[in-house]
């Protein structure tokens, strides 16, 4: 210790002149004021501004010219061997040497601070930062932050110092080892950059509550600390076992800096590999979940563990269990409970938006062939804008139309061809649903109202009705407004040519076309669907059971009614044929299994199935991956209809119902 | 800090430096008896920086190892360093710092500093306390190293040339300090140098390194004893010279002249040789006839 106070005061009294230097240095922002060219701000704002920056300045400055010759010069010059000659370690030589460079180094920030500071108090650089770090760090962490930053460059400088003088031929393995080093960092980062590592999920600093940080954040500290931890071994192995001699310094220095840097970088390497393969497994919270109108194809999105922000998406086959990863999780997120996830009307092929890699304005069409096991997720002709209202993909998979803003447009999936685009009347601002009403028409919906929003007092609810034909670009527009009470949902059928309303206490069927009532279906405690032929499925229960009504959906009237008794869930999952519909139904008991029912519509026969084993997923992405998963499909509640939604696996055989 | 009382200041043991292909020190060994003088000589290139900077733990062996005042030189360095003064061969102080400034850096450094014989010493050589050592001459930068090295009173003295480039009058000012300094103290010193009339006053043991290899480890009085130079008046009259081993022939106008590495006075006698004339060398005749023409010494 004796040595190091010795060491670091000889270099201080040897540079005494810089906090002089840098105390009248940091008289300038005084004048800053009165000096032309400045911004025009108050003199208190533009004088802390001024010093701040000239601290920084200053400061990193010195921290990079003191680094890069504490130590370097004297090896070059030959000096070094005064201090070894002495009684001093070279743990104390190193250490005396870049503490004074350091500390010279912050101390002269501070002397160009204070005159400042004497006349309007510190200024405040959180208000000045504005890198990934942001602005929720506090004063006191951002000095430390700096502080860490000067040390970083002081041994940086050092250690580039003492390779530049070296001359040996190490220095190119230098450079190499650096070039590999600096691109797997920053391929790394551009990586988790891209998925959002840097956003949105807080992980705590130490044990005070004020300040979060971000996990890219943490990785970026580790990195630095990682990185300067290197620096100040490498540093001190190259004094300590090099000590006079330039060119074993440099390698030594060399070697302990890359052994520590390279192995790191490939550690950030694998993390990065590891944080962009999640599975659904890891999720530990769904954000949303979309199923394919055929098969047993959904997407979901959600939160995985340990991966802060990052919102992996997965096309998930529920019965095989069989994913792929994609990556419109991002797009989707703050768009509602379905995922930017379209499938074809066969359910064979999906469509999704995802970030553009290195542009933050588009959003790239995707799309998989679900059919093809090995397919792998490749780009199409067509970028989308960001924050879309909605966008739709047509029945066979060959159109997608979105709306952004007051525009719709329509754009051939294959060529990239734009084929409409057409401005939007005001009122579509808060869309609700696009729909390709036919193969070449779209119907647009929209509430101007508080859709989605659960409210108890009577409120007026406008839904707008547009029509628009691709060919021609034409449009014209319906308008119905209601007075209703309670929640609002708008559910319309696979080809637009009606739609349900839960408006208040009652469902409603409507017309497609033009929102004109057809019918009346139920009461508040109904439930009602679309099956993919167009007729409606709807639920009503009671304390005795639950009754399932198939409706015609041109009058709404009633062709088929099922009871089960005693039963509160009855869920339809699919379609097969016409005439037969699955249904699977659960007591009251959560944690009974769920039991599979062949419906036929034609004869009213209700024939039990096996019992099914269902992945539940958490309700509303309240909770993680559920960690019993059934193999028979899935099952999870969709809030915009407000009904559980089941996808059975393709495993579970369809006539095997129907045998007692 | 206590040496063992068997081991000696000094103990070099099969030293061995290289610099990548090239061979700077071949498995050198020697020893430093305490309170003894050792001159290490040699030509430029010989191996000698490359020694001293092992003795001072500054540079690692390739073989071999070196102990200073009972203590590996290279894992033991900073604790050895309380002990050992050190004259660099080119002084390396702080150049903007003064000689006061460095002896005050350097006071605190060492358990025992006499910053009065400093002064006393720096005053003597006439050096100004409050020029910065790099605008200081020379001579004077190395008198403020011999100065600085004195202070501490260490156990044992390294002086890599300090007399290189000074002129006659400082380096007299050095030799004087060192003998004042032996005199007193009876330190331990090993000394390499060119000022070789300088160093024979005062060393006791010599050492003579050529091409990384120490040729000669000698008493300094048994080397003067062995070395004689032989001058004969015609190459007629001179024996035959291959039998006296000579260590260097050189032909002279008036005749030939010879320099022996075992003088043998009886053995001379017997071969009879007329007008032959036999004289003592300087330390600085012997170095030249062993460093300065082809051939091995004989030790």
């Amino acid at each position: 210790m004796k040595g190091f106070a010795a060491v670091f005061e000889r270099e201080i009294v040897e540079r005494r002149l810089l906090p002089l230097a840098a105390f009248v240095l940091g008289l300038v922002p005084l004048a800053a004021p009165l000096l032309p060219g400045m911004p025009a701000a108050p003199p208190p704002v533009l004088r802390s501004g001024v010093a701040l920056g000239l601290a920084l300045i200053v400061s990193f400055v010195l921290a990079v010219l003191l680094g890069g010759s504490v130590i370097a010069r004297d090896l070059g010059e030959r000096r070094l061997g005064f201090y070894f000659a002495r009684p001093l370690s070279g743990g104390a030589i190193w250490a005396g040497k870049l503490a004074a460079a350091a500390a010279l180094a912050v101390g002269a920030g501070v002397l160009v601070l204070l005159p400042t500071s004497l006349l309007g108090g510190l200024p405040d650089p959180s208000g000045y930062w504005d890198t990934t770090l942001g602005p929720s760090l506090s004063r006191p962490e951002l000095a430390l932050g700096w502080l860490g930053a000067l040390l970083l460059a002081v041994a940086a400088a050092n250690a580039a110092s003492v390779m530049l003088r070296s001359r040996s031929p190490w220095l190119l393995l230098d450079l190499a080892v650096l070039s590999v080093t600096s691109a797997v960092a920053f391929i790394c980062l551009q990586i988790l950059i891209r998925d959002w590592a840097g956003g949105l999920l807080w992980a705590r600093l130490g044990r005070t509550a004020a300040p979060q940080i971000t996990l890219l954040q943490n990785i970026e500290m580790v990195m630095g600390a990682v990185t300067l931890v290197a620096l100040l071994a490498a540093g001190a192995a190259q004094v300590s076992r090099g000590r006079t001699d330039l060119h074993r310094g440099h390698r030594i220095l060399s070697l302990v800096l890359w052994s520590a840097l390279l192995p790191a970088a490939i550690v950030l390497a694998g993390y990065t590999r590891w944080f962009e393969s999640p599975s659904p497994q890891d999720l530990v919270s769904v954000e949303g979940v979309v199923a394919a109108p055929a098969g047993s194809w959904i997407a979901l999105y959600g939160r995985a563990a340990h991966r802060g922000a990052y919102l992996p998406g997965f096309l998930l086959d529920a019965g095989s269990g069989r994913f792929v990863r994609a990556g419109f999780g991002l797009a989707s997120w703050g768009f509602g409970p379905e995922p930017f996830v379209r499938f074809s009307a066969d359910g064979r092929r999906a469509f999704w938006l995802e970030s553009d890699r290195g542009s933050t304005a588009d959003l790239d069409l995707w799309t998989l062939d679900l059919r093809r096991p090995g397919a792998s997720p490749r780009p199409t002709q067509v970028s989308l804008p960001r924050y879309l209202s909605s966008f739709a993909l047509s029945a066979d998979g060959r159109m997608v139309a979105w709306v952004k803003g007051d525009r719709l447009t329509v754009t051939e999936i294959g060529s990239g061809r734009l084929l409409a685009s057409v401005p939007l009347p005001d009122k579509f601002r808060l869309l609700e649903t696009l729909v390709f009403s036919g193969p070449h028409s779209l119907r647009l919906y929209g509430f101007d109202s508080f859709w989605g929003t659960k409210i108890s007092y009577p409120h007026k609810v406008r839904l707008s009705i547009s029509n628009v034909d691709v060919a021609t670009g034409k449009l014209s527009s319906e308008e119905m407004l209601e007075t209703v009470e309670g929640h609002t949902t708008w559910t319309v059928s696979p080809t637009a040519d009606r739609g349900l309303l839960r408006a208040g206490k009652t469902l409603q069927l409507r017309d497609g076309a033009t929102g004109k009532l057809v019918a009346i279906l139920g009461g508040e405690g109904s439930r009602a669907s679309f099956l993919p032929d167009g007729r409606i499925a709807l639920l009503e229960r009671s304390p005795q059971g639950s009754d399932l009504r198939f409706l015609d959906a041109a009058t709404g009237a009633e062709l088929r009614r099922f009871q089960f008794p005693a039963i509160r869930t009855v869920l339809v999952a699919d379609q097969p044929r016409p005439d037969l519909v699955r249904v699977v139904t659960r007591g009251s008991d959560g944690s009974a299994p769920w039991q599979l029912w062949s419906l036929h519509l034609s004869t009213g026969e209700a024939l039990p199935g096996p019992q099914l084993a269902l992945t539940t997923l958490p309700f509303e992405g309240a909770g993680p991956w559920p960690q019993r998963r059934g193999r028979d499909g899935i099952v999870w509640f969709n809030p915009d209809s407000a009904r559980e939604v089941v996808v059975l696996s393709a495993a579970v055989p369809i006539r095997q119902d129907v045998v007692k | 800090m206590s040496a063992i009382d068997s081991t000696p200041p000094i103990l070099v043991e099969g030293l061995t430096v290289r610099y990548g292909e090239r061979l700077a020190l071949d498995s050198v060994s020697l020893t430093v008896a305490e309170g003894a003088v050792y001159a290490l000589l040699g030509r430029n290139g010989a191996g000698k920086s490359s020694l001293v900077r092992c003795l001072l733990g500054e540079q690692r062996p390739a073989a071999g190892r070196v102990s200073l005042l009972g203590l590996d030189a290279w894992t033991k360095r900073a604790s050895i360093m309380t002990n050992v003064g050190v004259v660099p061969e080119e002084p390396d102080m702080p150049p903007a710092m003064t000689a006061r400034q460095i002896a005050r850096f350097c006071s605190r450094l060492y358990r025992s500093w006499d910053a009065a014989g400093v002064e006393a010493r720096l005053k003597r050589f006439g050096v100004p306390g409050k020029v910065p050592f790099g605008r200081l001459s020379k001579g004077q930068r190395g008198q403020v190293a011999l100065a600085l090295a004195l202070a501490s009173a260490p156990q044992l003295l390294v002086l890599d040339d300090p007399t290189l480039g000074l002129d006659a009058v400082a380096r007299k000012a050095v030799f004087e300090e060192l003998i004042g300094e032996l005199a007193d103290r009876g330190s331990t010193v090993l000394i390499t140098t060119h000022d070789l009339a300088g160093v024979e006053r005062i060393a006791d043991r010599v050492g003579v390194l050529r091409n990384g290899k120490l040729v000669l480890d000698e008493e300094m009085e048994t080397l003067k004893q062995r070395f004689r130079r032989l001058s004969f008046p015609s190459a007629e009259r001179a024996p035959r010279l291959e039998a006296l081993a000579p260590v260097a022939v050189a032909a002279r106008g008036w005749g030939i002249e010879a320099v022996v590495a075992h003088y043998d006075e009886e053995r001379l006698g017997a071969m009879g040789p007329d007008g032959l004339e036999v004289s003592a060398l300087t330390l600085e005749e012997i170095f030249i006839a062993l460093t300065g023409e082809p051939g091995e010494a004989g030790r």
